[in-house]
């Protein structure tokens, strides 16, 4: 809008509304919310990997006293639920998959009786022959997982059969004749990561309640809200409309909290129990039984001509998703991730993702994005090596530039940051680096996300209200996890409708409440959220200065709104107040002031005269540098410095844009460094957090975030996403450095003190 | 068996009877409605659930209810000084370091107990003095920014 003055709350660093809550003690979170007549509930886990279930008595446990409801998979609608794949029930039916899958549930007047009910339920299995490894599991005569595959609900409408849950074959140029082009520079690899946890501090709680009506409310730790509520009405057999559910402050997401696990638990339980609900989920728990990132084997084959030129990608990708799979990983997104930023003109990608009897695998921050990037981004530094190139000169000479087809080949790319970061990077390690110390080692690698039409994601819908003081009430679907979505609507409306930050207040995430919303997620709620709201705002802006046009007797043209204030440009003493205007719209036939939008592709299209599924506009680009020394004797690694200069199109809060960045390369830090799960016969062993290791404030490295400003077209004011960047390329960059250091190649994560050690006493002398 | 116990809460003399299985976290969370102690592990290694015990930092999931009595503890709700925020308070709320929130009771009562001690900490002691609080969200750098704005202001 080519009206708007002076930008207030846009490009500041505002403080979050909600963080003086949280500071306070006074933000609540699911877990806290306590109802009249509140049960507490506790779950009963399978402890077998594969079993069937003979028979499940719960005769003893309904006659403790303090025992309101005990629930089982007869308790739940044999429609499936899941996030992509319709693949398993609140309460397992006949079968259980993994060790801590739902069998049974228990809601008792506190959590010591409803543990003790858990003990007097009978559950009788026979144990089936149960697979771990991906590849075993897709092997001749393996047990079958889920032998009606076929026929469950998927929104992908994936390749799947026997326990292959996906497969996606991406295939660009004649990849076997490029390998034959003579003087060609081959290397192969293959890559191991680990599985990472979300690791949010806050595990997952849900309170249900249910009215006389049978209508049900649920107030859960998910970002997905209305999604979410799928699953609790298909679980509870009622249809959507009679489930309510409410996202409160939430402790964290990560990609884990988009999933459906508990909030039908507690629905079925507060139905039977006939009293409201709740569910704290403990950390073993979390650990045992929810999901991971799934871990990935990656086969990476490529040729480089002498003068660094990438010509040919072959790969393949075989990812372990567990009994059921939230993750979709090996789906299209993760074999074009491969590819990553690059031009390759013959590209092979094979990605398959596999059932085995181990915890399920699910959306963890950017997901596939780590795995890849381990893969390509060391691959990329060895072949410079190899070539005696500077890795950077690698990089740049194959890398995307605006104008090219991205790897997926739907879109062209358009505002890229890319080539700006790099040269950031470099400017820094000119600036900052000394001369290297002995055992020291300098690694760069590249993070991007989103090159995807942004168009693809269209379910999200604003409301406006201006209140008769002046202040702005935003209804919004979506949820705040954390990631400061809710002050990024704020700064949104305020911007547009010249009202301070403060005055803005957001009702979000409240499938009755506001507007149906996809949910967070994707570093796409800025770019799709912000835009809704940005309309709504312009259309609640429209009625404003209509109706104190006039009040003032003035032409709209001739009005602006700034500091609550609407005023004639050329003569600011005539004016009068948003408050002003909004109390009397409600005495006159305009009634109050309510801006609307809904994103709908056809409303994009509309607006900016093309398809706009056709332009990558928003990609979000990084890189990362690590400086790192190796204990010879103990192989381990500390991060001595860390940098990353990321393109986030427009810094709508530079302080939530840092934030992000900062949080992201600590994630990365113990994906690389220190986090695995690890299991034995399907049993997660390390299940607590004394030895799952996340990063904790001594590994913190001298971190030095530098945002990078390349506006996207059509993001509001020019923002990209921001949240899963930062994370991704953190792994390879101090794999990378490692070898620069001691001259050792290390292909699998994490990089702990163990597999360094071992990786230097099998060093070539 | 519930038994009486006397502390003083948040500067409030306090009776109450408890369990003699209840953590301190269990009586401030399920049985006081102060929620502002978080809980994440129930093993002591999250940090969510800090609060000060006679002024010393504890891991309110590893405290029995029973221990306190005679003791004084302080949470996150009675830290500010009625309307006006203790400076840690608003230097998480304005430095960026609060993103869910969730650990910041925590680390801010941590913090706490820690500037009383050492009201002139180096970076590093700051960081070694807060290992046993967890984040996610923020990588620290902007919890360390804040406790050291929020030590200057104190100072």
């Amino acid at each position: 809008m080519a009206t708007i003055a002076e930008q207030q709350a846009i490009g500041r660093p505002v403080p979050k509304p909600d963080a003086y809550l949280k500071a306070t003690g006074t933000a609540v979170y699911a877990g806290d919310i306590r109802l009249p007549g509140m049960l507490e509930a506790r779950v009963l886990r399978s402890p077998h990997p594969h079993a069937r279930i003979v028979s499940i008595d719960t005769s003893e446990a309904e006659k403790l006293p303090g025992v309101f409801a005990v629930a089982t998979g007869q308790d739940v609608s044999p429609t499936r639920i899941g996030r992509f794949l319709r693949d398993r029930h609140a309460l397992a039916q006949e079968k259980v998959l993994y060790v801590g899958e739902p069998v049974a549930a228990v809601a008792a007047v506190d959590e010591e009786t409803a543990e003790r009910a858990l003990q007097l339920i009978e559950v009788e299995y026979e144990p089936l022959p149960a697979v771990f490894d991906a590849r075993e599991a897709l092997a001749e005569g393996a047990p079958i997982l889920h032998p009606d595959l076929p026929t469950y609900f998927d929104t992908a409408r994936s390749v799947r059969q026997g326990n292959l849950r996906n497969r996606v074959v991406h295939e660009v140029g004649d990849v076997d004749a490029a390998f034959r082009e003579p003087g060609l520079v081959t290397y192969e690899a293959t890559y191991h990561t680990a599985r990472q946890s979300q690791g949010f501090t806050e595990p997952r709680a849900a309170v249900a309640q249910v009215d006389g009506s049978g209508k049900v409310t649920v107030w859960a730790s998910v970002k997905a809200p209305f999604r979410v509520r799928v699953s609790v009405a298909d679980s509870l057999g009622v249809p959507v409309s009679r489930v309510r559910l409410i996202s409160p402050v939430i402790g964290g997401d990560f990609g884990g909290k988009g999933a459906s696990f508990i909030e039908p638990i507690v629905a079925v339980l507060a139905r039977k129990a006939k009293r409201p609900v709740r569910l704290h989920l403990s950390r073993v728990e979390e650990l045992t039984a929810m999901t991971s990132r799934a871990a990935c084997e990656i086969r990476l084959k490529m040729g480089v001509r002498p003068d660094g030129t990438i010509v040919a990608m072959d790969a393949s990708m075989l990812y372990n998703v567990g009994g059921v799979d939230d993750s979709q990983a090996g789906g299209a997104n993760s074999a074009t991730s491969l590819i990553g930023a690059y031009r390759i003109p013959n590209a092979r990608v094979i990605a398959e993702s596999v059932f085995t009897n181990t915890s399920p695998a699910g959306h963890v921050r950017a997901p596939s994005g780590p795995q890849t990037a381990f893969a390509t981004e060391s691959h990329l530094d060895h072949l410079a090596r190899m070539l005696r190139m500077d890795p950077i000169e690698l990089r740049l000479k194959n890398a995307l530039h605006d104008g090219d087809v991205v790897p997926s080949g739907h879109g062209v790319l358009q505002n890229s940051g890319l080539e700006d970061c790099i040269e950031r990077a470099r400017a820094w390690m000119r600036r900052s680096l000394g001369p290297k110390r002995a055992n020291q080692g300098v690694g760069l690698a590249l993070g991007l996300w989103a090159l995807h039409p942004n168009a693809a994601a269209v379910e999200s819908a604003a409301t406006v209200k201006i209140d008769v003081d002046g202040s702005v009430v935003v209804l919004s679907g979506i949820a705040d996890q954390g990631g400061g979505q809710w002050t990024m609507v704020a700064q949104v409306a305020s911007e547009v409708l010249g009202v301070p930050v403060e005055r803005v207040s957001v009702v979000a995430a409240d499938t009755e409440a506001t507007p149906p919303e996809q949910g967070t997620g994707g570093s796409q709620t800025t770019y799709r959220v912000g835009n809704v709201v940005r309309q709504a705002a312009e259309d609640a802006r429209r009625q404003l200065i209509r109706l104190a046009a006039e009040q003032l007797k003035a032409d709209e043209e001739e009005l602006d709104v700034a500091d609550g204030t609407v005023f004639v440009v050329a003569d600011p003493d005539r004016r009068t107040s948003v408050a002003d205007v909004a109390a009397k719209a409600g005495a006159t036939a305009a009634g109050v002031i309510i801006g609307t939008s809904a994103a709908s592709r056809e409303r994009e299209i509309r607006e900016h005269g093309h398809d706009q599924a056709e332009v990558v506009d928003a990609p979000s680009f990084a890189c990362h540098v690590a400086q790192i020394t190796v204990d010879p004797e103990t192989g381990q690694i500390s991060v001595d410095k860390y940098y990353t200069a990321q393109d986030v199109g427009r810094a709508l809060n530079p302080l939530n844009c840092k934030g992000q960045i900062e949080g992201g390369v600590v994630f990365g830090l113990g994906y690389a460094l220190t986090e695995e799960i690890i299991s034995e016969n399907g049993t997660n062993l390390n299940a607590n957090l004394w030895e799952y290791l996340l990063p904790t404030a001594p590994h913190v490295p001298d971190l030095t975030v530098e945002l990078v400003e390349v506006p996207s077209t059509y993001g509001p004011f020019g923002a990209k996403g921001v949240g899963e960047t930062g994370c991704i390329a953190v792994a390879p960059a101090i794999a990378n450095a490692l070898e620069d250091a001691m001259g050792i190649r290390v292909t699998d994560l994490p990089l702990t003190p163990e597999r360094v050690r071992q990786a230097l006493q099998s060093r070539p002398s | 068996m519930k038994a009486p116990i006397s502390f003083r809460l948040n500067s409030h003399a306090t009776t109450i009877d408890v369990e003699p299985f209840w953590t301190l976290q269990r009586l401030l969370r399920d049985e006081m409605d102060l929620t502002g102690t978080k809980e994440g592990c129930r093993t002591g290694n999250c940090g969510v659930c800090t609060v000060l015990l006679d002024g010393k930092a504890v891991k309110s999931c590893l405290v029995l209810a029973a221990q306190v009595d005679h003791c004084d503890v302080l949470t996150i709700e009675g830290l500010a000084s009625g309307d006006e925020l203790h400076p840690l308070q608003r230097a998480f709320a304005e430095f960026g370091a609060i993103q869910c929130g969730y650990c910041s009771p925590g680390f801010i009562m941590a913090a706490h107990a820690f500037l009383t001690e050492n009201p002139r900490p180096s970076r590093g002691e700051i960081a070694d003095a807060l290992e046993g609080n967890l984040c996610r969200c923020t990588g620290y750098v902007k919890i360390f920014e804040a406790i050291e704005a929020a030590a200057q202001q104190l100072a």
